[in-house]
């Protein structure tokens, strides 16, 4: 034992001299001069979302959203005035008659083109049942491409409604109020009413109304699936600004209140908010609840992108009184 | 062959289940900071034939505001009238003027004499009643009921007891600064309804009330040794406390009210010692060559916090009840003195000389989280409310002929100086009268 430790001993002295005197210190590094190139992060699903489109549409930088198709109109009927005469073939004299062609009746215009639903289907069948107005007031008209349209000349016959829209040069806002044009004619003929009012044609369509030609892309935009983290803190700071905490309450800091709610497209809460609270006594869990009721239920309306309303249409938001206490 | 069909089926479910679910998102915030602010609450006239419902609403509004966790709304911002208090009100224009919670009321004279007085506390967000209730008592005691009412809508909006049905003992000072006549007095919590108990003939010092609110037992000056007295509210009547030789003073019940613990001074230095109101006997708790003064029991009973120089400086300590295991609590800069027990148990309250500044603050029961509320030339005395949430003492500010009583929020906001006809110290405060 003590041989083999004494001969450890001395291999080990002869090998730690043995590097303390051979072994010099390192060579210094050589550095490369290389000009620094400037790196920027991109998250990987800027890249992967899918922008809304067309299959088969051609791919674009800029996702432009899918046309709207919008449905046949369906011309008017065009009975006007208390005649059983079909105007449209004023020349023949019927004998009998004839009962007016009761065309599926027109869509129900606005004189306001807000963005409609598309469905307009629903709508016709609900106005068969209508009686039929003597005097419909509502008319097609070739749409103008300018707001104010001009009329140029009273035409001698009701114009014919459009069967299809031609589609018009990109207009970003298409105008809001039907100008009563000034008519040159000077007969004043009251079956005419109907080619005076309304020059606009009934704005059908989906929410994103474009004249672009769709992009390649899928049936839904995955882009706005979730708020951003600013967006979060928006809405906290909303609901923050309303929660009023009675300070230095005692049991207060164990309380945990969780409130879930649905909120409607404009922000409003649709319903009752659902509260639960955990923690701490009942007293403290009952007074806690009740402020966060009322956080949730002054902030209404809530400020939130309009456009991510599938992201937010839930919210659960969670209390929690320990920093305060 | 089975195990492969079961296979089959599970994995058919567990796709149909990924394919149904549902398409919403769902949206999680975590929130922790909120708007520390007193509770806007509208305060409605109470409904009477006389002026009284005024009153009543007043008294209520004073309670709350003065507490520092409630804004009463001003009366000329109401948009809607209330004419029946048990009616629903329009919470749209109570939200309106932004009020979070309304008090409606009826006050009446019952055929035999009594008053009854009923009230609701609704919350206008959630459009609902939080509580309501009735009373009944003589038309002499309508503040009570106004001040039982402020207590059960503090209650329910804070989740902590009232107290504002409680009254204040403290010495009133007057006359000129070398003969000042002390007397004993007490008032509601307000202000209100001042009594004064002693002529003024003698010194008074540091009354204190019973468990019960019906007793006070004080320091006087009169006789050969300024000893330690009990008085009975209802009556009058007096007694001395214990026939010791020395002069006892800093005098405290114990919280179920059977025994008063003191301190006696022998020769030069002071030891506590306890009677029992019952049987009349004495118990000595310290035995050192120190002054042990100022004690006070907790909550439950089993200890006593004092205060003691025993170690070249005054500092706190703190007992069992029975005497044993005297530990010291306080190690802070300064000289500590006058320590309370709180109602709720967890804090003491102390004065604290340091640096030539008088402070008051509190520190949990083992010494540590020491905390100041208020600090200043002078600050003394501290007194808990009953539900362990303010503080009242007495302060004589620099060059004043006289100090007066503050009350100050556990949070150390909302110092309020309390009002009194003349100079006051010493104050005490009640526990909820029953």
């Amino acid at each position: 034992m003590k041989g083999s430790l004494t001969t450890s001993a001395i291999v080990h002295a002869v090998v730690l001299s043995w590097g303390l005197v051979s072994l010099g210190a390192p060579d210094t590094l050589e550095v490369a001069d290389v000009d620094a190139l400037p790196v920027e992060l991109v998250s990987i699903d800027a890249l992967t979302q899918i922008q809304r489109g067309e299959r088969d549409a051609a791919p674009a930088e800029q996702a432009a959203p899918t046309p709207t198709t919008r449905s046949e109109i369906v011309p008017d009927a065009v009975n006007v005035g208390d005649n059983m005469v079909d105007l449209e073939t004023t020349s023949e004299a019927e004998a009998t008659p004839r009962p007016v062609e009761a065309a599926a009746p027109a869509p129900e215009q606005q004189n306001t083109p807000q963005s409609q639903p598309v469905d307009q289907e629903p709508v016709q069948p609900e106005l068969a049942s209508l009686p039929e107005p003597a005097i419909e007031p509502i008319e097609e008209v070739k749409p103008e491409p300018e707001p104010q349209p001009e009329f140029a000349a009273l035409p001698e016959a009701v114009p014919t409604p459009q069967a299809k829209p031609q589609r018009p040069a990109p207009r970003d806002e298409p105008s809001r109020t039907a100008s009563i044009p000034t008519t040159e004619s000077t007969s004043y003929d009251p079956d005419q009413i109907a080619a005076l009012l309304n020059k606009q044609e009934p704005s059908g369509g989906g929410a994103a109304r474009a004249s672009q030609e769709a992009a390649l892309g899928g049936r839904r935009s995955t882009a706005g699936d979730s708020l951003t983290l600013s967006e979060m803190d928006a809405l906290r700071g909303q609901i923050q600004r309303c929660w009023n905490v009675i300070p230095g309450m005692a049991d207060g800091s164990d309380v945990r209140v969780r409130v879930t709610m649905r909120l409607a497209p404009n922000g409003e809460i649709e319903g009752q908010p659902q509260v639960t609270a955990t923690g701490g006594t009942p007293r403290a869990q009952q007074v806690l609840t009740g402020g966060a009721l009322r956080a949730v239920i002054r902030c209404a309306p809530y400020q939130l992108p309009a456009e991510k309303y599938a992201a937010w249409s839930d919210v659960i938001v969670n209390f929690d009184p320990s920093q305060l206490f | 062959m089975k195990r492969l069909i079961a296979a089959v089926i599970l994995s058919v479910l567990s796709i149909g289940f990924m394919a149904s679910t549902p398409a919403r998102a769902l949206v999680e915030i975590d929130i922790n900071q909120a708007n520390v602010e007193p509770l806007p609450i509208a305060i409605t006239e109470f409904i009477a034939n006389d002026s009284l419902g005024a009153d009543i609403a007043g008294v209520i509004a004073a309670d709350l505001a003065r507490s520092g966790l409630f804004r009463p709304l001003d009366k000329t911002a109401f948009i809607e009238q209330i004419t029946n208090p048990d009616a629903l009100p329009r919470f749209e224009d109570w939200r309106v003027i932004n009020a979070q919670a309304l008090v409606t009321g009826r006050v009446a004279r019952e055929a035999d004499g009594r008053l009854k007085a009923e009230f609701r506390l609704w919350d206008t967000f959630s459009a609902q009643q939080l509580i309501g209730q009735q009373f009944f008592t003589q038309p002499e005691n309508w503040r009570r009921v106004a001040h039982i009412i402020a207590d059960a809508i503090y209650e329910q909006l804070t989740g902590e007891k009232g107290y504002f049905d409680t009254r204040i003992a403290f010495v009133s000072e007057s006359g000129p600064k070398d003969d000042r006549r002390k007397q004993l007095a007490i008032m509601d919590q307000d202000g209100e309804n001042l009594r004064i108990l002693t002529n003024g003939s003698d010194l008074v010092l540091t009354p204190r009330f019973s468990p019960s609110g019906q007793e006070i037992t004080y320091m006087s000056f009169e006789g050969a040794q300024p000893r330690v007295y009990l008085l009975q509210l209802e009556t009058g009547q007096r007694e001395l406390v214990g026939n010791f030789p020395g002069m006892t003073f800093a005098p405290r019940f114990s919280p179920d009210g059977q025994k008063i613990i003191m301190s006696l001074q022998q020769g030069g230095n002071a030891n506590i010692y306890t009677m029992d109101l019952t049987t009349r006997t004495t118990t000595r708790l310290t035995n050192t060559n120190a002054i042990d003064t100022s004690p006070s029991y907790s909550p439950d009973g089993q200890q006593i916090v004092f205060e003691s120089d025993r170690g070249g400086r005054q500092q706190l300590y703190v007992m069992d009840a029975d005497g044993g295991n005297q530990r010291r609590i306080s190690f802070g800069d300064g000289s500590y003195s006058t320590p309370v027990w709180s109602p709720r148990g967890d804090l003491i309250a102390f004065t604290k000389l340091s640096g030539g500044r008088f402070s008051i603050g509190v520190m949990r029961t083992d010494g540590s989280g020491e905390r100041i509320l208020t600090s200043g030339f002078h600050n003394e005395g501290p007194s808990w409310s009953p539900n362990g949430r303010v503080l009242m003492f007495f302060r004589q500010a620099a060059g004043a002929s006289g100090p007066q009583v503050h009350s100050v929020d556990l949070t150390g906001y909302n110092e309020q100086p309390v009002r009194t006809p003349e100079y006051a110290s010493d104050p005490s405060w009640s526990p909820l009268l029953e």
